[in-house]
C-alpha cells in the first residue's frame, strides 16, 4: 500500500508540473467566470444557466485532463526508460499501474475541487450582488417609502462587492468541505457522482496506455468516453428495433445483428449517463415548504457500479502490463 | 548575441504589425455588425432537432439547452422587430424542452411567444401539454393552459379542465382555486385575462426587461377594454330591448341594471397601485416613462390611499410577489360608465347603429377611434366622388350616381352629410373641418 502511495504522489507531482494542466484549469474558470456573465443575458432562470454550465465544465475539463495527463503516465516511463528503475526494486507491476491510476486520480480531484470552489463562489456572488440586495445594502429606510443612502453609496456599492466577493470565495471553499445554503444543496454530491464517472475514464486511459502510444490511447479514450455517453441510446436504439419488428423473435439479418450486439456491448462499455445527476441538482425533487431546494440522493447502485468497473479495468490493465516486455 | 537581439527586435516589430493589422480588420467587422439589422437568423431547427442534439450533446444537453434558451430570446426579440415570422421559434423552444424536459420558463415562455404574439395558440397549447405532465408538481404550465384555452380560444370546457389540473398541483398558490373559479362564469376570462397580463407585467419589472413590460401593459389594456366592452354590449343589448329603440349617446347606457354595481379592473387604479409600490419599494418607477403615454392618469386620491397594512411591497421584495394585491387593488366595483384603458372615453359609433351587416362590438367605440374612422370614411366617399367626376367629367349630381343606391351610411358622431353637387365637395355637419 505504502508502495502504491509513494508512486501515486510521484506521480500528482509530475503531473502538476504538466502545462496542460493548467491550460485546461484556467480555461474551465474562464467558462464559469463567463457562465456568470452570460445568465444576464437569460429573461428567466440565471441561476440554473450558471449551474448547467459550471457543472458540465467541471465534468467535461475533468474528463480533459484524464485524457491528456492519463495518456502520458505510462507511455512517458517507457518512453524515458524510467520503468527499468522502477521495476528492478521490489514493485509490483500492478502496484506501479495503481499508483500511477491514484497519482493521476489526485490530481483531477485537486482540479475538480479547485473549479467546485470557483463554482460556488461564482453561485454564491451572484446570489449576493442581486440587484435588490446590494440596494437594500446601501441604502437604509428612514420611513414607510422615505430612503437614504448609507454614506457615499458609490463607495458603498463597490465595497458591498468587494466584501460579497471575498465572503463568497470563504463560503465555497466551505461548500466543498459539506457547508451548503439552498442555492448549492447538495452539489458536492453531484459533483462526487462526476468524480466516480472521471476515475472509469482515467481508468480506461492507463488502460490505453499500457499497450499503446499516447495518440491511439486519447482516442481509444475519447470513443469509451462517447460510446459510454450513448450507452442507454444505443440500448433505446436496439430496443427500437425489436419494437418495431414486433418483439425480438421477428428480427431478422443485419437487424438481429445490430440488436445483439448493441445489448452485449452496452452491458460491457461503461454507462456514464448513470454518473451524470446535473439534472437532479438543477430539478431533483422539493419539498412544498422548500420549492427552491433541490435534493439529490446519493445513488449507491451507481457508486457501487463505479468502484467495481474501475476495479475490473485495473485489473484488465495491470494484467496487460504485467505481459508487457520493456526491450 | 548582437545578431540574437537584432532578431528578437525583427520579430518582435514583425509580432506588433501582424497583431495591430488582425485588431484593425477586427475592428471594422465589428463596425459591419453594429450597422446591421439586429437579428439575421442564420440556422433553422426542425421538429426532429431535439432527438438528434440529444444524442449529439452527450449528456450535455442541459448546456445545449441553455445555449438555444439564450438564442431562442435573441430569436424573438429579433422577430419581434422584423418579419413576425414565429414558425421556427416554435422548432426552437420544441427542441429546448426536448433537451431539456424540465426547464419550466421555456415551456411558459414558449407559449407565449408562439401562442400570444403569433397567434398559433393550438402549437402553443402543444408545447404546454408536453411540459404539464412532465413537470408534475407545477400548476404554472395548466394555469397557462387554462389562460389560452379561455381568454384567447374561447374554449371554456378544455380551460376548466387545464384549471383543475392547476388547482392540484403542489405548488399552487392560494389565488389558483380563486382564478378557477371565475371559469365558471362568463365574465370570468376578463379576470383570468387580466391577471395573467398583470404577471406578466411583474415579471417584465423584476427581469427589467421593457420590450416585455410593454408587450404585457398592451395586453392588459387589452383585456380591460375588453372587458369594459362586453358590459357596454350588454347594456346596449339591455336598453334596446327595454325602449325599443337605439341609444343616441353612450351616456343613454348608464342606468342599465348590468352597469349598475358591477365589478371590473380600472387601468387607472392599475397605475396608481404600481406607482404606490415602486415608492414603498424604492424603485425608480411603476411604470417606465416611455411606457406611459395612452395611459390614464391614477387619481389624487388613490395615489394618496395608504398602502394595505399586510401589503408585501418592502424594500427588497419582487415584484412578482405583489400579483395578488395589485390584482385586488386594480379591481372597483363601480356604476355607470367605465373608464376607457386607452386614457380617452368611450362613447357610441353611430355608422354601426342598427346597420345590419356590423359587428356588435363595433357600435361601442372610444373617442379617438371614432375621429379616425370619420376620417377614413370621408376620405373612402370623397374618393369615389372624385373617381365618379373624372369619368363624368363634372360633378355628380347626387350621391346616387356615385354608390347606384340611396346613400344611408350615418355619420359616426349622429351628425349629417353635406354634398355639393356644383363643386363636389362633401363634409360632415358635426365635423365641418375635416
Amino acid at each position: 500500500m505504502l508502495k502504491v502511495l509513494a508512486i501515486a504522489l510521484n506521480t500528482f507531482k509530475e503531473a502538476v508540473r504538466n502545462k496542460v494542466l493548467y491550460f485546461l484549469l484556467i480555461f474551465a474558470l474562464l467558462i464559469m467566470g463567463f457562465s456568470g456573465v452570460i445568465s444576464d443575458l437569460s429573461i428567466a432562470a440565471p441561476e440554473k444557466l450558471i449551474k448547467d454550465l459550471g457543472l458540465a465544465a467541471i465534468d467535461f475539463f475533468g474528463f480533459l485532463i484524464a485524457v491528456f495527463v492519463g495518456v502520458y503516465l505510462v507511455y512517458t516511463e517507457l518512453d524515458k526508460r524510467t520503468i527499468y528503475t522502477i521495476v528492478s526494486k521490489p514493485i509490483d507491476r500492478y502496484q506501479f499501474i495503481l499508483g500511477k491510476f491514484f497519482g493521476l486520480l489526485i490530481t483531477i480531484y485537486v482540479n475538480m475541487l479547485i473549479m467546485s470552489i470557483f463554482f460556488f463562489a461564482v453561485l454564491y456572488f451572484r446570489d449576493a450582488t442581486d440587484f435588490d440586495k446590494v440596494m437594500k445594502a446601501i441604502y437604509r429606510e428612514v420611513a414607510p417609502g422615505q430612503f437614504e443612502p448609507i454614506g457615499n453609496p458609490q463607495i458603498q456599492y463597490y465595497l458591498y462587492h468587494f466584501k460579497q466577493f471575498i465572503l463568497a470565495v470563504g463560503k465555497g471553499v466551505a461548500t466543498v468541505f459539506g457547508y451548503s445554503e439552498p442555492i448549492t444543496h447538495h452539489l458536492m454530491r453531484v459533483i462526487g457522482m462526476s468524480a466516480l464517472g472521471l476515475a472509469i475514464i482515467t481508468s480506461f486511459a492507463i488502460l490505453y496506455s499500457t499497450f499503446s502510444t499516447p495518440t491511439l490511447s486519447a482516442v481509444f479514450t475519447f470513443l469509451t468516453w462517447i460510446i459510454g455517453s450513448l450507452c442507454e441510446d444505443i440500448l433505446r436504439y436496439a430496443e427500437r428495433l425489436a419494437q418495431k419488428a414486433g418483439g425480438v423473435e421477428n428480427l431478422v439479418g443485419p437487424d438481429l445483428i445490430k440488436y445483439w450486439f448493441a445489448q452485449v456491448a452496452m452491458h460491457i462499455v461503461p454507462n456514464l449517463a448513470l454518473f451524470d445527476k446535473r439534472m437532479e441538482a438543477v430539478y431533483g425533487p422539493w419539498e412544498v415548504s422548500t420549492p427552491n431546494i433541490h435534493n439529490v440522493p446519493i445513488d449507491w447502485v451507481a457508486v457501487a457500479y463505479g468502484l467495481v468497473y474501475v476495479a475490473g479495468v485495473l485489473c484488465l490493465a495491470s494484467m496487460i502490463f504485467n505481459r508487457r516486455n520493456f526491450k | 548575441m548582437r545578431r540574437s537581439i537584432l532578431q528578437t527586435i525583427v520579430l518582435f516589430v514583425l509580432f506588433v504589425s501582424f497583431f495591430a493589422t488582425a485588431v484593425v480588420i477586427q475592428h471594422k467587422n465589428l463596425e459591419k455588425v453594429k450597422l446591421n439589422p439586429p437579428f439575421v437568423e442564420t440556422w433553422m431547427l426542425s421538429g426532429r432537432s431535439g432527438e438528434l442534439l440529444k444524442v449529439l450533446a452527450l449528456r450535455y444537453d442541459l448546456v445545449a439547452a441553455d445555449f438555444l434558451w439564450l438564442r431562442a430570446i435573441q430569436s424573438f426579440g429579433g422577430r419581434g422587430m422584423t418579419n413576425r415570422d414565429w414558425k421556427p421559434v416554435y422548432n426552437m423552444f420544441d427542441t429546448i424542452t426536448e433537451l431539456d424536459p424540465y426547464f419550466e420558463t421555456a415551456y411558459t415562455f414558449g407559449n407565449m411567444v408562439i401562442g400570444d404574439e403569433g397567434g398559433r395558440q393550438r402549437e402553443g397549447l402543444g408545447l404546454l401539454n408536453k411540459g404539464m405532465f412532465r413537470l408534475v408538481r407545477q400548476y404554472r404550465i395548466p394555469f397557462e393552459g387554462m389562460y389560452v384555452a379561455h381568454w384567447q380560444m374561447g374554449d371554456t370546457n378544455l380551460a376548466r379542465w387545464y384549471g383543475r389540473v392547476a388547482m392540484k398541483r403542489q405548488d399552487a398558490p392560494n389565488w389558483v382555486p380563486r382564478v378557477v373559479a371565475y371559469i365558471e362564469v362568463k365574465s370570468g376570462a376578463y379576470y383570468i385575462g387580466f391577471d395573467r397580463f398583470v404577471a406578466n407585467y411583474l415579471q417584465g419589472l423584476d427581469a427589467n426587461d421593457l420590450p416585455m413590460q410593454q408587450i404585457a401593459l398592451g395586453k392588459i389594456q387589452e383585456a380591460i377594454d375588453r372587458w369594459n366592452e362586453d358590459y357596454l354590449i350588454r347594456a346596449f343589448d339591455e336598453y334596446t330591448s327595454k325602449t325599443g329603440s337605439l341609444p343616441r349617446q353612450i351616456e343613454d347606457l348608464t342606468s342599465m341594471p348590468v352597469l349598475q354595481e358591477y365589478e371590473v379592473a380600472r387601468m387607472s387604479k392599475f397605475v396608481a397601485a404600481l406607482e404606490k409600490r415602486a415608492r414603498a419599494m424604492n424603485r425608480e418607477y411603476g411604470i417606465h416613462p416611455d411606457l406611459r403615454k395612452g395611459l390614464p392618469e391614477p387619481s389624487a386620491e388613490d395615489l394618496k390611499m395608504p398602502l394595505p397594512a399586510d401589503s408585501l411591497a418592502k424594500p427588497g421584495a419582487k415584484w412578482e410577489d405583489l400579483r395578488n394585491e395589485i390584482f385586488r387593488e386594480s379591481l372597483v366595483k363601480q356604476s355607470g360608465i367605465p373608464e376607457d384603458p386607452y386614457g380617452t372615453r368611450y362613447v357610441i359609433n353611430q355608422t354601426f347603429l342598427g346597420y345590419p351587416f356590423g359587428k356588435k362590438e363595433d357600435i361601442i367605440a372610444r373617442e379617438s377611434e371614432r375621429n379616425e374612422f370619420l376620417k377614413n370614411l370621408l376620405a373612402g366617399i370623397r374618393t369615389s366622388i372624385q373617381e365618379r367626376t373624372q369619368m363624368l367629367g363634372k360633378p355628380p349630381e347626387s350621391l346616387r350616381e356615385v354608390f347606384y343606391t340611396d346613400f344611408n351610411t350615418t355619420e359616426p358622431y349622429g351628425g349629417a352629410w353635406q354634398y355639393d353637387p356644383r363643386s363636389g365637395n362633401f363634409r360632415s355637419t358635426s365635423h365641418p373641418d375635416l
